[in-house]
Order: structure tokens, then sequence, then C-alpha cells
């Protein structure tokens, strides 16, 4: 049987990842891949299952299909070579792809990269762009739970408890309510929470700066950079040392949809 | 400018930030760089960024530089004058004037703001809007403000917690008065929300006996970018409330808020703001240097004119006359 390949972005680690298949699965792949990347969620179904019908495990399509697309345009969007609303339009047809694939998930491939909840500070109803951050997050295999605006302490501290987090992350659209973040990282640590999940502080006023003084463990200047912060934090690679977003050393990606070599 | 439409510059914000790539930051030697530009006498200077530059290369691609909030930081009163001069020739009647970015401190933002209200006002008589989410902030701005020279106006009051006090300080001060169409637990996801939300303030506002003309109806413009549906949703909350509360109440939002994000902003703005006009607003709050204000207001006097709501074009033979 002839055998093919093609490079992807793992999602979760930014390298470069050859995968191999049948001259069809591949074949699949790709256009699936470039569906997501387009962003068209009316006929991503249609290709999520043609890729589920030349014997690929859903998985597979789920992590160089979908995720391979969402991957490319995070990338150009790094790089500044696409919008916000390119970002936006490729993780809702990836999640048009997901409701093909969840059903046949196995359990334990379903299990996420890591849990995180996400909120707006206490005082603070600004919701658009932590809503992007949190629709980044799950494209890239986070488990995302939002807790809106105007969260309290308590609030943050109980949903973590709830869903046994891995990650808070924190958003404040004011100079007025960024100081909340100290306060909510301060009632993690009075909750004994502190030691066991890790913190992310953004939103348009804060800085690298205020997020390493006041604790924080991470800061990105954008939704897709706190997606590789997000990623950095739960790796084994993260030595409990701020993570400064504005910093992270880019990764050569690839730029146009991956060729398939025979 | 003229009674037909009312411009508000939004360029004294210390939100306001550069891409550190941007060629309009030149080096000034090996370790400073700066931001440089034309006085209107024609000088040529520089704002001193070097110390909010990214002193590492690698941060230098996605960093933005908060170059406002710098000039008010070093008291640049060179840089300073330049900006609100620059946006009163263009056309500006206000000058928004905001300095929460600068300090999560309110002591620090508040003396920011006494120190950044007296400075313009000894450069300039035209009516400052002292601009903060912090109702104390704005309290501070109007302290100092001398209304012998102007109305103060203020930016602005909604249904979050805390904001009401700031109907008392608008009589206080017999200041102007910006509303703005936030709810009590979050921001208004359509046209109707935007709608019920300005209406409640706009109660809040007649029990203070804040005359008509007096107020100031921000929208809330969101970015397109963010959602395909943000324009939609704000031009028709103006449309509706221009019909709901009639002519005299000034209805506008942040217009440039629309493009973030967005290439060529500038086309973006431009095309909103006639849609704005179209739907209703004798207000606009723009970059007047990226957006000359003259064109809104000579499309709107027109506009005015062609669809009766200037009867006989009085007002628009009279700006034809007063040009010509």
């Amino acid at each position: 049987m002839a055998i093919a390949t093609m490079q992807i972005v793992d999602p979760i680690t930014g390298d470069l990842v050859e995968v191999s298949g049948t001259p069809d699965q591949i074949k699949a792949l790709r256009t699936l891949a470039a569906h997501v990347e387009r962003g068209e969620h009316l006929v991503v179904p249609d290709a999520t299952q043609a890729a589920l019908d030349t014997g690929l495990p859903a998985f597979d399509v789920l992590v160089n299909g979908l995720q391979a697309g969402l991957a490319i345009v995070g990338d150009r969007f790094k790089r500044q070579a696409a919008f916000i609303p390119e970002v936006l339009i490729t993780a809702r047809a990836m999640k048009t792809g997901m409701t093909v694939l969840k059903p046949l998930l196995a359990p334990t491939s379903q299990k996420p990269k890591g849990i995180v909840v996400l909120g707006t500070v206490r005082g603070d109803l600004h919701d658009i762009g932590k809503g992007i951050v949190g629709i980044m997050l799950e494209g890239a295999g986070f488990e995302v739970h939002d807790c809106g605006v105007n969260t309290s302490p308590e609030q943050f501290v109980q949903k973590i408890l709830d869903v046994k987090a891995d990650i808070m992350g924190m958003s404040a659209l004011l100079s007025t309510t960024m100081m909340n973040h100290k306060v909510t990282i301060q009632a993690l640590t009075e909750a004994g929470l502190r030691g066991k999940v890790k913190v992310m502080s953004g939103g348009a006023p804060v800085t690298a700066r205020f997020a390493e003084d006041i604790g924080a463990d991470a800061w990105a200047p954008d939704a897709l950079t706190a997606v590789e912060a997000a990623k950095l934090l739960i790796s084994a690679d993260w030595g409990g040392t701020f993570v400064n977003g504005g910093a992270l050393e880019r990764k050569a990606l690839v730029d146009t949809t991956p060729e398939a070599s025979a | 400018m003229s009674d037909a439409l009312i411009v508000i510059g939004e360029n004294l914000n210390a939100t306001r930030k550069l891409k550190a790539t941007s060629p309009r930051i030149v080096p000034l030697d090996d370790h400073r760089w700066g931001l440089g530009y034309t006085d209107l006498g024609g000088t040529k200077r520089v704002l001193d960024l070097t110390e909010c530059y990214p002193k590492d290369p690698e941060e230098r691609g996605r960093a933005l530089v908060p170059y406002i909030a710098q000039a008010i930081r070093v008291r640049d009163l060179d840089y300073l004058a330049y900006a609100v001069h620059a946006q009163i020739r263009a056309g500006a009647d206000l000058i928004d004037c905001c300095v929460d970015e600068m300090s999560p401190w309110p002591e620090e933002r508040m003396a920011h703001m006494r120190w950044l209200i007296t400075t313009l006002q000894s450069m300039t008589d035209v009516t400052l809007s002292v601009d903060s989410s912090d109702p104390d902030t704005i309290a501070a701005g109007l302290e100092v403000y001398d209304r012998k020279k102007s109305r103060p106006c203020i930016n602005s009051v909604n249904l979050e917690e805390g904001r009401l006090v700031l109907l008392d300080l608008a009589r206080e001060y017999d200041a102007l008065l910006v509303a703005n169409a936030s709810g009590r637990e979050g921001m208004p996801s359509s046209a109707q929300e935007r709608v019920d939300n300005l209406c409640q303030v706009m109660g809040h506002m007649d029990r203070a006996g804040i005359p008509l003309k007096d107020r100031y109806l921000d929208g809330l413009v969101f970015p397109i970018g963010a959602g395909p549906d943000f324009g939609t949703h704000y031009l028709d909350a103006i449309r509706m409330l221009r019909e709901h509360f009639g002519p005299e109440v000034h209805l506008f939002g942040g217009h440039s808020n629309v493009s973030f994000g967005m290439p060529n902003r500038k086309l973006l703005n431009d095309a909103f703001l006639i849609l704005s006009i179209l739907a209703g607003c004798d207000c606009i709050m723009v970059d007047p240097l990226m957006n000359p204000p003259r064109r809104y207001l000579e499309f709107k006097l027109a506009a005015d004119a062609l669809t009766a709501k200037d009867e006989y074009g009085l007002t628009y033979l009279a700006h034809c006359r007063a040009s010509a």
C-alpha cells in the first residue's frame, strides 16, 4: 500500500510533526485542514466525515485535520499576516467539525490538555477579549470554563474547586479593576489553591510587569500568545519562572497548507 | 466647529498606543527612542519614549508603546500642546482626557488628572471631557477645572455600580454629561439592550434635572473584528434612540473602536462615521487627525438638507456662504 506523508503543526507543542497514511487519508486530512483554515464551517462537517470514511481514527482527524488547520491561521495571526476575524471563523469551523467527532472520541482521548477557568474580574464587565481567549484555548485542546464578567474572587475559587482547574485566567479592561487580579490571587492563596493552579493575567491595561508583580505565572499580549503561554505552563518544560508572552520565542512554522509527498 | 455636528477628539487618552515597529518611532541615539512630530509652528520635535520602549529587540515585534501616557508622565508640554491644538485645528469641539491607564492606584490617577486638566486649560479654552471609569478621578479633574474658560464635560455615567454619583457632580459643576449604554450586570449584546440601558439612565438624568441638550448618549461601539454584528447593533440602537428621544439629545459613540484589529482603519472609520450620521448621530468621537471631521460635518449638512431635516437647506446655505 502506498504511503503518503504531510507535515502539520502540533497545536500543543507548536512543533512540526510528520503524519503518514494512505494517499486517500492524507488527501482527506489536507482538504479538511484547508477548509478549517479558510473558516468554511458549512462544509467542515462533511469533510470531517470524509476523513473518518478513509478509516482514520477520530482522534487523528481531530489533531491532524481540524487542529492542524487552526494552527496554520494561528501562526499567521502571530506574524500579523492574519486578522482576528479570520482566526474566529477558523475556530468556528473547527467547532462544527468537533460536533461530528465528539461522539466518536474515546473518553481517554477526550481528556483535555488542561482545564482552564476564565473570567473578567470583579467590577469589570468587558467580555469580548476574554471570550476570544476562551475560543482559542478550546481550539488548542483545553477544557475551558468561562465564569463570565464581574467575577468575584470567591466565584473563581469555587469554580476552580468544582472543575479541578489547572489554570486560572483573569481579564481586566480597566485600570480601575486590574487590582482585583491581585485580590483574586490572594483569595487563591487563602483557599490553599495557589500551589495547585497556574495563574494567567491579561487585558488591555495589564502589563507583563504588573502581572509579574502581583504574583501571576504568565501574561500574554494577545489571545494566541495566551494559548502558547498556557501550553508552556502545563508542560514539563516550565520551571516555575514568570512567562512573559511578549518575549516568547517564535517558532519557525509553515506558512502554506502542508504539501503531501507520495 | 458647527452645531450640526459636534466633534469629540479622542487623542489625549492614556490607552493610546503605537506599535513599537511604527515608522513614526525613530532612534535618537544608540539607546534612546522617540516619536517624531512637527508642532503647529512647523518645528520638528521628538517625544522621548525611551522609558516605555522595549529594551529587548525580541519583544519589539509585537510590543505596543503607550506614548500618550508617557507624554503625560514626563510632563512633555510641547507634545501635549501639539496634541490638543492639532485636534482643535482639525475640527474638534471637545477634547476627551483620560489617564486611567497611567496607574492602577486611585491617588496617582487623580494627581495625573488634576495636572492634565490644569495644564491643558493653560493652553486652550476648549471644552475638556474628564473621562474615567473611576468617579473619584473625574471628581479630581472637576475640582481643578476653570469654568471661566469652558463648561466641563463628564465621561461617563452608566448603570454600573457607583457611577450614578456623577449625576450630582454634573449638577454641581454645570457639566455636559456623557452616559453610556453599559448595563448593571454586563455590556449590551444587542441594539435593544443598548436602548433599554440608556432609557434607564435617561430616567436618572430626568430626575437629576440635567437639561436634554447637555446629555450625550454613547451607544457603545465594539470592534467588528470580534463580532460581525457589532456595527449593526450600534447603528440600530442609534436609530431607535433618535426616534425615541427626538432631535435634542446628542447621540454618538467611540466610532473608531469599530475598526480595532483590522487593517486600514481610516477607511472603516470613514464608512462607519457616515453610516452613524445617517442613523442619527449628531456627534462623533474620532481621532480628528486620522479622520478629519470637516468631511463629516459637510456630509451631515448636505444629508440634512436633502432629507428636509434642515428645512429649505438654510443651515446648508449658511455654511456654503461662510466657507465661500
